[in-house]
């Protein structure tokens, strides 16, 4: 046999599996786990009404008026219908029922609730934004130029830029501005061709600064073993109670704490690709670092994350309703569940829907998040799926 | 004195090659011994031809493989590749070595990227060569595709829809993609069937022949090695034990260590005989520092006093069959 | 064993009648063991051999009632172990024949073998629970078996923990571990493919020296015709969840009558093939659930005929004993085809 008539004759056959794209076939495995399922309508039911919920109460005239104050309707049960005839047309509830009742102050509890789910979702989905991308990043990092040890002046640098950083809030503006000035220069010294020749030939007592010392990793996972000694709900504590109230801060403070997990997923991700043939392969063709990283390496490790993340939102959500039950969260005119919650704790024997309907629904939306994070992990981890 | 003369004729020259793994312990990482996993290996591979590399595993062949491609360090000795010594170069300076250096690796299923097409998988090589624009890579991806003899249907296909021998298929035509002139083949039939193996090992003699390449072969299979390789190094424990043209080290071994291997060699044309290895113990497990002495001493079935104490050389006993045994007889015309 | 003694009639010990193995999804039926049938008498070391997904494993697993159910399903057949039919026994009954009179050994020592436990604690396990035996013997037997099965200084090694042995030195005390309760048949499944060949010469005469000595059968799973050609008595060799030739092991190496197995020895490599090209057998094996009708084999078989591709072909007996599954190479009608 030629050749030509072998590769003519094996090649042109069909691959032996069906053929199924990633997607059919996860969506195949999704389908069949009822739990996840339910978790992801839910979520979708929730993400819709977040949405709709943020065109209807927002803007000069909503359908939905969350901050329009009808004392005369106090306390009223759900689907009571107005019974003041004081009120304006334009207060009347949609539908001429308060479906989710009223508050003490008369404002409708549908319209605040609906206002509430888009704080929830976007706080859960920022935050687990940042904490993700921090997470990646020094996951990565650690994962990846783990082996690399940091330089003496490396961390000096380090040391100043921070210092200064922190001299500069603290109120030294002089002093704190000197030194980044300072870190900053030095830091361009030593990327510039000149600090890279002066570097080679650096005299014998100043030789210690080209010292090793600890590798990234360490750094990096000994960083993460020191956050994750801090109870982080108490630390958003302090930190929410330090910083003015809004709810962008919340988000960002969630996101800063909560990044740990993501950076271990990550970093032990990365720690099994780095081994992997199909990495070897791109390095033996002169792939660059960067390409390898994201190419090759991040789409096969983003699966755990994505489960740690939508197990994230829940917590995230979880989070903020806390902080705005204790009062730290979102200042209060704007509506969170976790407000609404803790402004209903005081009636909660003549008026228990203020309470209940919120603390049911957070319950629902994090019970659905975690069902299909866990539904995720389920159908994500190979060695389960083998065995379907 | 190295083991070979022409030195123009030769594409690849290894020369004292040398790996030490540190082993690490304890909280601080404090580096307590070194497994010495590779020590003093020298081959060279002439242009166009094919190179066993043969031994079981833990003898440190895959970190040859891994060192002559650069993705791992050398801690001494040379490799030159058309005369360059590529050992130690930084990522740019190597730069134009990868285009002339592939490997094709053992597990079909790990050597593919999961989530990229193949199409996908293939423009990686062809992006490095300068093929930038994504349909002027169409046209090559197809003629890498029939060269492997592929379909050109696969390019938008995922790995996980092909089966074994297909992916192994796609690997190689990765390997080409860069018009390489040396394939480091990594065991690239052992985790394949009986059936498939042949289709491969006949995909790879096909384009030696057609493309003039030349082949690191790698393999714990004697049979394979000798259907297909030129030059037979047998490796243990991290060196060369006997290095010499495939017809030499297949009706002559000279070191016990070959003669054992091609003792417990299957063969069908034998008939029911279960092997009898003369093997004294297995293998102990990889220790931090070889014993003194020679490496094999410990299993040999022909040791002798001074193998305890001096680890031999590997030592022509003719003009191009060398040997690392003391037993071995002494080269008979000197030059 | 040789040829002769083969001939006088010995007590069959493991006989395997229309074995069919499912697996079942939603969408698809994998038929992975589709009607096989083979005995192993007393004393002979028989080969099952086949190249990976062709059923050999799964009807290990079987017989034994190893089976993961669900998915997988026995959809018919018979397994009889001494007389006893082995598929109707319930978990417990089995339990008993699996230990002590049948005895296990598989392809990775490392994970069949408990990480936390020693050497010793896991071959005195069986003889605690099957034989019964008073501690103080327990002991002096463990040393015994290691001894056997030639892993050197065995009372250090019985403190030993899995990861301190080597590879070869596992699959003895995995064997050791199936000889404990002295069994009638050992099955082992693919048990040196993991191993270098020189690790993998020495198991395989340590099989043959305890298989003499103890007079036991066994039943070699492989997909390496080396190893078949090295140790076997008879020969089953299996594709796509079929039987396709049986004989003595030599003569069918030696003369295959079935296109596959002819097929197989004439691609394998070997340095005497120097310069030839290797037959190879074009496509691949099919999926269990996507089998082409009629013989399994045709669509890469260069013998096919019309037929083949309709009728699924019968067991053909040829002159000297062998038997395969294909009516061409015997030469016979088209109406001795079907299968009843």
């Amino acid at each position: 046999m030629s050749p030509e008539t072998t590769s003519r004759a094996f090649g042109l056959e069909e691959p032996a599996a069906p053929k199924r794209t990633r997607f059919e076939e996860f969506w195949r495995l999704f389908r069949r786990n009822r739990m996840a399922l339910a978790g992801l309508v839910i979520f979708a039911f929730f993400f819709g009404s977040a949405v709709v919920g943020w065109v209807l109460t927002s803007g000069n005239r909503p359908l939905f008026d969350p901050a329009l104050v009808r004392l005369q309707e106090k306390l009223r049960p759900p689907l009571a219908t107005p019974q003041a005839t004081s009120l304006k047309p334009e207060e009347r509830p949609v539908g001429g029922r308060y479906l989710f009742g009223t508050d003490d102050l008369g404002r409708d509890v549908f319209a605040r609730m609906l206002q509430g789910a888009w704080v929830s979702l976007t706080v859960g989905f920022v935050a687990v934004g940042i904490s993700v991308a921090i997470g990646i990043f020094m996951g990565g990092l650690a994962g990846f130029y783990g082996d690399r040890r940091i330089r003496l002046e490396q961390l000096l640098v380090t040391a100043v830029l921070l210092a200064g950083a922190s001299l500069l809030t603290a109120g030294w503006r002089a002093s704190g501005a000197w030194m980044l000035v300072l870190g900053h220069a030095w830091l361009f010294w030593s990327i510039s061709p000149w600090g890279i020749r002066c570097r080679k030939s650096l005299p014998a007592g100043l030789r210690f600064l080209r010292k090793n010392t600890l590798m990234v990793d360490t750094l990096i996972m000994r960083f993460v073993d020191i956050m994750l000694c801090f109870p982080s709900f108490f630390l958003i504590l302090t930190v929410v109670a330090l910083l003015p109230a809004s709810i962008y801060n919340i988000m960002i403070v969630i996101g800063l704490t909560s990044w740990e997990g993501t950076a271990r997923f990550v970093r032990a991700e990365f720690l099994s690709l780095r081994e992997q043939d199909f990495v070897s392969a791109a390095k033996a063709l002169g792939v660059g670092n960067l390409r390898v990283i994201f190419r090759h390496m991040v789409p096969n490790a983003i699966a755990p994350v994505l489960v740690s993340a939508t197990l994230g939102v829940a917590s995230a959500i979880l989070t903020e309703a806390g902080l705005s039950f204790l009062g730290f969260g979102v200042p209060p005119p704007h509506a969170t569940w976790g407000n609404i919650l803790s402004d209903g704790k005081r009636f909660i024997f003549d008026a228990p829907w203020l309470t209940f309907i919120p603390g049911a629904a957070i319950l629902i939306v994090v019970l659905s998040f975690n069902l299909f994070g866990e539904g995720l992990r389920d159908i994500l981890n190979p060695r389960l799926r083998e065995r379907q | 004195m190295e083991p070979h003369k022409a030195e123009s004729m030769d594409l690849l020259r290894i020369e004292k090659l040398k790996k030490y793994f540190p082993v690490r312990r304890g909280f601080f990482q404090r580096t307590v011994g070194w497994v010495r996993a590779v020590e003093d290996v020298s081959l060279y591979l002439a242009r166009g031809k094919t190179l066993g590399l043969v031994g079981e595993s833990g003898c440190g062949k895959t970190t040859v493989a891994r060192m002559i491609l650069n993705l791992l360090p050398a801690d001494g000795g040379r490799i030159l590749y058309k005369g360059n010594d590529i050992c130690g170069l930084s990522d740019k300076d190597m730069k134009p070595f990868r285009k002339e250096i592939q490997i094709v690796f053992q597990d079909p299923y790990g050597s593919l990227n999961p989530r990229m097409t193949v199409g996908q998988t293939l423009s990686e090589g062809l992006r490095i060569t300068g093929i930038r624009g994504r349909t002027d890579r169409r046209e090559p991806i197809e003629r890498l595709l029939g060269l492997v003899g592929m379909a050109p249907t696969a390019i938008d296909r995922y790995p996980h829809e092909f089966s074994g021998g297909q992916r192994q298929r796609i690997g190689i035509a990765r390997a080409l993609s860069v018009e390489p002139a040396l394939v480091v083949c990594d065991e690239p039939v052992s985790a394949l069937d009986v059936s498939i193996q042949a289709q491969i090992i006949n995909l790879l003699k096909d384009l030696q022949d057609r493309l003039g390449l030349s082949y690191v072969f790698i393999s714990h299979d004697l049979n394979v090695v000798g259907y297909l390789c030129h030059q037979v190094a047998v490796m243990y424990r991290g060196q060369i034990m006997e290095y010499a043209p495939a017809e030499k080290v297949f009706e002559n071994p000279l070191h016990p260590y070959t003669r054992v291997l091609l003792a417990a060699l299957p063969d069908l044309e034998s008939g029911k005989a279960p092997p009898a290895t003369g093997l004294e113990s297995e293998r102990p497990e990889f220790a931090l520092t070889p014993p003194e002495g020679c490496r094999f001493r410990m299993r040999c079935p022909e040791k002798h006093d001074r193998c305890r104490l001096l680890n031999p050389e590997l030592t022509p006993v003719d003009d191009d069959h060398w040997v690392r045994c003391w037993q071995a007889p002494p080269h008979s015309t000197r030059i | 064993m040789n040829v002769d003694a083969m001939n006088a009639p010995q007590e069959v010990v493991l006989s395997v009648e229309g074995l069919r193995v499912y697996f079942r999804n939603e969408e698809e039926v994998a038929r992975a063991v589709d009607g096989v049938d083979f005995e192993v008498r007393r004393g002979e070391t028989v080969c099952l051999v086949g190249e990976s997904g062709c059923g050999k494993t799964v009807s290990a697993l079987a017989l034994l009632g190893l089976l993961p159910r669900p998915p997988g399903e026995i959809a018919g057949g018979r397994v009889r172990f001494c007389g006893d039919d082995l598929l109707d026994r319930d978990e417990e009954a089995l339990q008993v024949v699996r230990g002590r009179r049948i005895g296990m050994v598989f392809q990775e020592p490392l994970t069949s073998l408990n990480p936390v436990f020693t050497i010793g604690e896991q071959i005195a396990e069986p003889l605690r629970v099957h034989l019964e035996l008073p501690e103080s013997q327990i002991r002096q037997r463990c040393l015994q078996l290691l001894h056997d099965v030639g892993i050197d200084s065995p009372e250090q090694r019985l403190a030993a923990y899995p990861h301190q042995l080597s590879g070869g030195q596992r699959q003895r005390a995995m064997i050791a571990m199936a000889l404990a309760c002295g069994p009638e048949l050992i099955i082992a499944d693919e048990p040196t493919t993991a191993l270098d060949v020189t690790v993998q010469a020495q198991i395989l005469s340590l099989m043959n020296r305890l298989q003499h000595a103890h007079d036991m059968s066994v039943l070699y799973i492989t997909h390496d015709l080396g190893v078949v050609s090295q140790i076997a008595d008879r020969v089953y060799v299996m594709y796509a969840g079929v039987i396709v030739e049986t004989g003595a092991a030599q003569p069918v190496l030696r003369n295959p009558r079935h296109p596959y197995t002819r097929a197989l020895l004439d691609s394998l490599p070997n340095r005497r093939k120097r310069g030839r090209r290797l037959y190879s057998i074009p496509g691949s094996v099919p999926h269990p659930a996507y089998k082409p009708a009629g013989c399994p084999f045709h669509p890469r078989c260069p013998r096919a005929i019309d037929a083949c591709r309709e009728h699924f072909p019968g067991m053909c007996v040829f002159d000297d004993g062998q038997v395969a599954r294909c009516p061409v190479a015997a030469g016979r009608k088209l109406t001795d085809w079907c299968r009843s």
